[in-house]
């Protein structure tokens, strides 16, 4: 065996790379579980591609087929329910654990240099794992299938000029139909793979710049242990806790989050009475909805998604140590948390008037916390040093402003 | 197939035009009914009686095959009765045609199979449904649940006086109800057993994950 792996290691460096990345890799002791949602993510990746791969072999991508394949699935392939449901309740779970891991980086402020371009690289896979979601969701080719794909696909006739085109190249035809399940199949059966590229990114950046930490410092020697067996035991009981609760969805309440209209097969002449997307896009349906303008909900809807990006230049506080020595950004940062959940309230109502005046206060609570950060960001930082910070803290800063790294001497 | 048409005519007939001793109160109900729908066997075996004699008349269970029936232990002998010339691997199909339906109704009458899950409200909404039916003083009969509904009352709930007969339709109703829950999800009961078992099991992991963690941990100088 160790001959084997010796000569491995004269061509490939096998044994310094599990050295160096997944055992001895140094990770910051006083990590919370808020930090086991990247590796979770990472988990529920892998669980959706091999659920999916068996899904495809049963599957057929095929509009007056695909309804039926479904129930052929359920009913006749061997364990296919729990296959189909695994799925399902998986999608789901990808986006709880994305958005704890989204809300985790917020709040401990891990967006800020040096980790921008990991948080860049998060952005992508969100859009990345959102356009994955949103294909995946035509398969089923059930009523809210067919018309969420309609509403979505046609947002982009919004586009100046050439709108309509752009529609009908998206769709592959003048309605979403056949050619529009078929695209949505390829690219759904592609973008997982795009997914794990983007990941591999993320994590060379992670390795490079290593995990942030609640203190928000960048820690000493002493204070960082290795990943195995410290995190490996952590991140696995974490697992289990997650199991337990992505089990009960699959085994006791598996259309949980399949609505009931999407167990009718689609019907292109029969509109739903209310057209509500899966949760996790209620945030940004309404915000688009909050907009009179077409045109002017959909840019709306996309900087919500995108404006995410920005963070590290909103946020020009030098404070280490994220929301929780910064009062201001705490307060923010909850304020931001209930109003999404709001937002996703709204989105899944009928618009009446109520709810749309609701969903335009809430929209621009949403930007204006975006818009304001800048300003009290720096407001808070300079208060906070009036105040009087711990001399090590200052030290940090005063050597973030003179060169423009945050790493102690 | 003549004879089914007229059959359903008949009863369509009947449902929708006979004349009530008196006129039940109007009532417009739009919460759904509470009692509790039974999912043991005898009640699935006779919903699956009740469902085959009045609703197959117009509606298709395409994705419930006649062997399916054995697993809410029906013998292989009952089952060939119900299947007369269809195979046990034939798909549970109307007698009516899609044609036959839209002459009748103006559409083809929606499959069944999933309707307990393709309906919010799930069996509860069927079992409500399939009573919602009301005499009006003019003597037309409302679906207060869903108004613009084309099926007629089928058990003639709303114009049976007698009470033991409107207890045997509620009755009948719940198990036609349980039995399009069984249709929609027949591998529910599998699927609960294999879940406590995959339960049990993680809290064991998990509990013994946490062990480990912890003792990796108490290692750890501070």
């Amino acid at each position: 065996m160790s001959k084997v792996i010796q000569w491995i290691d004269q061509r490939f460096p096998l044994s310094s790379f599990v050295k160096h990345d997944l055992v001895e890799y140094p990770t910051p002791r006083n990590l919370s579980y808020w930090w086991n949602f990247g590796f979770l993510a990472g988990f529920v990746l892998v669980l959706q591609i091999i659920t999916g791969i068996f899904l495809a072999m049963h599957y057929k991508p095929d509009a007056s087929l695909a309804f039926d394949s479904i129930d052929h699935i359920m009913r006749e392939v061997n364990y296919g329910w729990l296959i189909r449901y695994m799925h399902a309740v998986g999608a789901s779970a990808f986006f709880a654990v994305i958005y704890i891991h989204m809300a985790r980086t917020l709040y401990y402020g891990s967006y800020r240099a040096p980790r921008e371009l990991m948080w860049w690289t998060g952005q992508a896979l969100l859009l990345a794992l959102m356009a994955t979601a949103f294909m995946g969701y035509l398969l089923p080719w059930g009523q809210m299938s067919f018309w969420g794909a309609q509403v979505i696909t046609s947002l982009f006739g919004a586009t100046p000029f050439i709108g309509e085109e752009v529609v009908i190249w998206l769709r592959g035809d003048f309605a979403v139909g056949d050619a529009t399940l078929t695209r949505f199949f390829a690219l759904h059966y592609l973008f997982p793979f795009i997914i794990i590229g983007i990941v591999i990114i993320h994590l060379i950046a992670l390795h490079h710049v290593k995990s942030s930490n609640p203190s928000g410092i960048n820690l000493t020697a002493k204070n960082n242990i290795p990943f195995h067996p410290y995190f490996t035991t952590k991140d696995l009981f974490g697992l289990g806790v997650f199991l337990i609760i992505y089990c009960y969805f699959v085994f006791f309440n598996p259309e949980f989050f399949i609505m009931a209209e999407n167990n009718q097969p689609a019907n292109p002449l029969q509109t739903p009475p209310h057209i509500v997307p899966e949760w996790y896009f209620l945030p940004f349906y309404a915000i688009l909805r909050a907009v009179p303008d077409l045109l002017g909900g959909v840019i709306a809807m996309g900087l919500s998604v995108m404006i995410f990006a920005a963070m590290p230049f909103l946020d020009r506080s030098k404070i280490p140590g994220g929301a929780k020595y910064r009062p201001i950004y705490r307060a923010m940062f909850y304020v931001f948390i209930i109003d999404v959940i709001v937002l996703a309230y709204v989105g899944a109502q009928a618009p009446t008037d109520f709810w749309t005046l609701i969903g335009q206060i809430a929209t621009l609570v949403y930007f204006a916390t975006f818009m304001l950060l800048p300003f009290l960001s720096k407001y808070e930082e300079k208060r906070l040093r009036r105040q009087g910070l711990p001399p090590e803290v200052e030290e940090l800063i005063r050597c973030e402003e003179a060169c423009g790294c945050s790493k102690p001497k | 197939m003549i004879k089914q048409f007229y059959c359903y005519l008949a009863l369509l007939l009947v449902c929708c035009f006979t004349m009530p001793p008196h006129s039940w109160a109007e009532s417009q109900e739009t919460s759904l009914r509470e009692e509790n729908i039974e999912h043991e066997q005898g009640n699935l075996q006779n919903g699956m009686r009740v469902t085959m004699n009045l609703c197959i008349l117009c509606h298709d269970l395409k994705y419930v095959k006649f062997r399916d029936l054995m697993t809410i232990g029906l013998t292989s002998g009952e089952v060939d009765k119900i299947r007369g010339e269809n195979r046990a691997s034939d798909p549970i199909l109307s007698k009516m045609n899609a044609e036959q339906m839209n002459a009748l109704f103006g559409m083809t009458t929606p499959d069944l199979s999933l309707m307990a899950k393709a309906r919010s409200g799930g069996a509860q909404y069927i079992y409500s449904l399939l009573l919602a039916y009301h005499e009006r003083r003019d003597g037309t009969i409302i679906n207060n649940l869903y108004p613009n509904i084309r099926m007629p009352d089928v058990f003639a709930y709303s114009i049976e006086n007698n009470e033991r007969m409107r207890a045997t339709i509620e009755q009948n109703a719940r198990d036609v109800a349980a039995f399009l829950a069984w249709t929609a999800d027949p591998k529910a009961e599998e699927r609960r057993t294999l879940g406590v078992y995959v339960m049990l099991y993680l809290f064991v992991l998990t509990f013994m994950l946490y062990l480990v963690k912890k003792k990796t941990w108490s290692r750890l100088k501070p």
